[in-house]
């Protein structure tokens, strides 16, 4: 009864667990749709500033009022159906997507955890397991299948701490070299210091972006009065997404399967 | 049990301690400064539908020009050659293929259509997309008349400026300055307004008078500028809209036209009286002046910071010729520039973060800027005579004039309108019919 008790309790826990971890990509979702749906505004005060130059026109202010124009916007209101028609095609192109990511989430974290508990035979076996369906990705896409084989080839080796960290620092330099010459850094930006932006990436063993990149603090994208950061975060997504698939060694992909880019603007700004 | 018991263990550890610790983490902190590349093809119209000022098909083709013009000036952005795409066909708002935009380079796209409406007017429609993302980013229609088409074309520009760069645009505004003709010895300088990029151009006065220093009030509709009238300096309100023009006083002395607080309600100037130039601020509603400045040396060139507590004006107080700040009230007085050379000219940046100027040096002038506390100088531009800098509204591009040498024949000499951005890349001669000098920037034509 007690193990009972203790076996759900766990399970509650691990539920919990995982739904902590997928429920940002849920509500990331509703925002990326938001984001699709601009809507068409009206600007009506046009015609009146344009009016100024060429005659001297007193009565500037007043075709503001004029009821045709609260007629047209009345007729205007369904123009944005064929817009919104186009809008929503890719919904059906991101679900998929969406659907795939639980997947590569779990097992980029495994790998990992793997040194820290050897002992524990069921993590290493989820992460045997886990791995095996991303080399089932693998092929999928149009992996050149030479980098993959090497991978096969090597086996994963046991590495020590201090081996994991010097293959970290050179993979490291490597991304660097490759996403800088993507980034188009926002130039002249307001408060470069507070630009800061984290972008995590799911890479498949090609290099390929397993899915779009991730702009971890993306609630501030649509806050009120943080252009600057939207801006700033696009493009540090336009970098990745230019510069992808990466050219990284195989044999780590351990290492480099889930990276969280960080840039700072900070220095091409700052002077 | 147990099997099952560690498994769970397991996946609730695996689940818990996922994002911290597995991640590779790489900062980049370098990247390139290179104009993000931009399509814009002709905005769609009809050959049937015609306008007093074209076909819409027309109409649409010239709105994409002014738009890749306004882009490419920015120097932020750098629109495709047309040539790329002239066979890739949209749909009129539909969505876009991304595929052959993201082709032929392309990372921001604009679409757009031009309809006619049944009273006359057009509608315009733009959409911004994000060739990589494959996303729509901003989209807007605008009803107007179709002569007003150039003027939407500025308004989408701005647009597209703020969705892609966060800062307001700068395109739907205009410039005023002196127009300059004529032998050197007898100059005709006349009072001259234009669209930003130079279109729409037309002359305020005739030329009569000798006229110096326009300076834009905060409305838009007013210009003050100083004419000498009888051999005295005379400042003038001119309305734009009316074409009204109406004296605001005499002031010998006077070697600068008044600058209008960003309220529009005062003004603020330097007059020299008895050998002795001094800083006056003088409310407009009520033309009372008041002196701010009581030093028994040369006080020239204020400016208000956006917020009106603050002036930025140039004194040889100490020695040579400094910038300095002062409260609105003329308290607290602080000397800001520390560079060798002359200090003249200064002005507040719309977005109040840097102070522009005129900086004489080894025989050089320069455009520079420095921040309100004096630190930071940069200089922009260097020439033979640089001067008399302006803010685009949003703080983001200077424009001043530059002379050019004279020969030893006495030939030369003429002046042209340039634009840098505060970067210190991008500098551009701004085009105008003839030689050019004292230009100043309108606030952005809401």
């Amino acid at each position: 009864m007690k193990k009972a008790i203790i076996i759900s309790a766990l399970g509650h826990a691990a539920l919990i667990a995982l739904l902590a971890m997928k429920l940002p990509f849920l509500t990331r979702e509703t925002e990326v749709i938001e984001e699709e749906f601009v809507p068409v505004e009206l600007v009506e005060h046009l015609e009146e500033v344009a009016k100024a130059p060429p005659p001297p026109p007193r009565e500037e202010p007043q075709p503001e009022e004029k009821p045709v124009e609260e007629q047209q916007q009345a007729a205007v209101e369904p123009e944005p159906t064929p817009p919104d028609d186009a809008v929503p095609l890719p919904e059906p192109e991101k679900k998929p997507k969406e659907a795939q990511k639980p997947e590569p989430k779990t097992p980029a974290a495994s790998p990992k955890r793997k040194p820290t508990p050897p002992s524990r035979f069921s993590a290493s076996r989820i992460a045997a397991l886990l791995d095996k369906s991303v080399d089932q990705e693998a092929p999928a896409t149009e992996a050149p299948k030479k980098p993959f084989d090497a991978a096969k080839l090597l086996e994963r080796p046991q590495r020590s701490a201090l081996e994991t960290a010097q293959m970290a620092a050179s993979l490291r330099s490597l991304i660097r070299s490759q996403v800088e010459p993507c980034w188009s850094v926002p130039a002249g930006a307001r408060g470069a210091e507070e630009l800061q932006v984290k972008i995590r990436i799911y890479l498949l063993p090609n290099g390929a972006l397993a899915r779009a990149p991730e702009i971890v603090d993306s609630a501030r994208m649509y806050a009120p009065g943080q252009e600057f950061f939207r801006v700033a975060a696009e493009s540090a997504r336009r970098a990745i997404q230019r510069c992808a698939p990466l050219k990284l060694p195989p044999d780590t992909y351990d290492i480099w399967r889930e990276t969280e880019l960080i840039f700072d603007p900070k220095e091409m700004l700052g002077g | 049990m147990r099997k099952l018991f560690s498994l769970l263990v397991g996946l609730t550890l695996a689940a818990l301690a996922t994002p911290a610790s597995a991640v590779l983490r790489v900062d980049i902190t370098r990247g390139n400064v290179d104009p993000l590349p931009i399509a814009v093809p002709d905005f769609a119209g009809k050959a049937a539908e015609l306008t007093q000022d074209g076909s819409t098909e027309e109409i649409g083709r010239n709105i994409a020009a002014v738009i890749t013009n306004n882009l490419a000036r920015s120097g932020l952005f750098r629109p495709v050659d047309p040539k790329a795409f002239i066979r890739i066909k949209e749909v009129p708002g539909g969505r876009p293929g991304f595929g052959n935009w993201r082709a032929i380079g392309a990372q921001a796209l604009v679409t757009g259509q031009v309809q006619l409406q049944n009273d006359g007017r057009i509608r315009v429609e733009y959409r911004l997309w994000d060739v990589l993302g494959e996303s729509q980013m901003s989209g807007l229609q605008y009803y107007s008349a179709p002569r007003t088409w150039r003027q939407i074309a500025h308004m989408i520009s701005d647009a597209i400026y703020k969705r892609l760069t966060g800062e307001d645009g700068y395109f739907n505004t205009r410039i005023v300055y002196i127009s300059e003709s004529g032998p050197n010895q007898k100059r005709i300088k006349r009072l001259a307004l234009m669209d930003q990029d130079g279109y729409n151009h037309r002359f305020l006065t005739d030329g009569k008078d000798l006229v110096l220093t326009p300076r834009f009030s905060p409305n838009m509709q007013e210009i003050t500028y100083l004419a000498y009238y009888n051999d005295r300096p005379r400042v003038y309100l001119y309305n734009i809209d009316s074409g009204k023009q109406e004296v605001l006083g005499d002031f010998p002395g006077m070697t600068f036209a008044p600058r209008f607080s960003p309220d529009g309600n005062k003004v603020i100037m330097s007059l020299a009286q008895r050998g002795n130039s001094d800083i006056y601020e003088m409310d407009l509603r009520t033309r009372r002046s008041t002196r701010l400045t009581f030093d028994p040396n040369i006080d020239t060139s204020p400016s208000y910071s956006p917020d009106s507590r603050q002036i930025v004006f140039n004194s040889d107080r100490g020695g040579t010729r400094q910038l300095y700040t002062m409260d609105a009230d003329g308290k607290n007085v602080k000397r800001i520039s520390f560079g060798q050379g002359r200090y003249s000219t200064p002005v507040w940046s719309p977005r109040g973060d840097l102070i522009a100027f005129t900086k004489q040096a080894n025989g050089r002038f320069y455009i520079g800027v420095l921040k309100p506390d004096g630190k930071g100088e940069r200089l922009l531009s260097e020439s033979y005579l640089d001067e008399g800098p302006t803010w685009s509204p949003n703080g983001r591009v200077l424009i001043f004039f530059r002379q050019a040498p004279y020969d030893r024949y006495g030939r030369g000499g003429g002046s042209s309108l340039w634009s840098v951005d505060l970067t210190g890349y991008n500098l551009r001669r701004v085009v105008t019919p003839l030689d050019a000098s004292d230009p100043a920037w309108s606030p952005l034509i809401q």
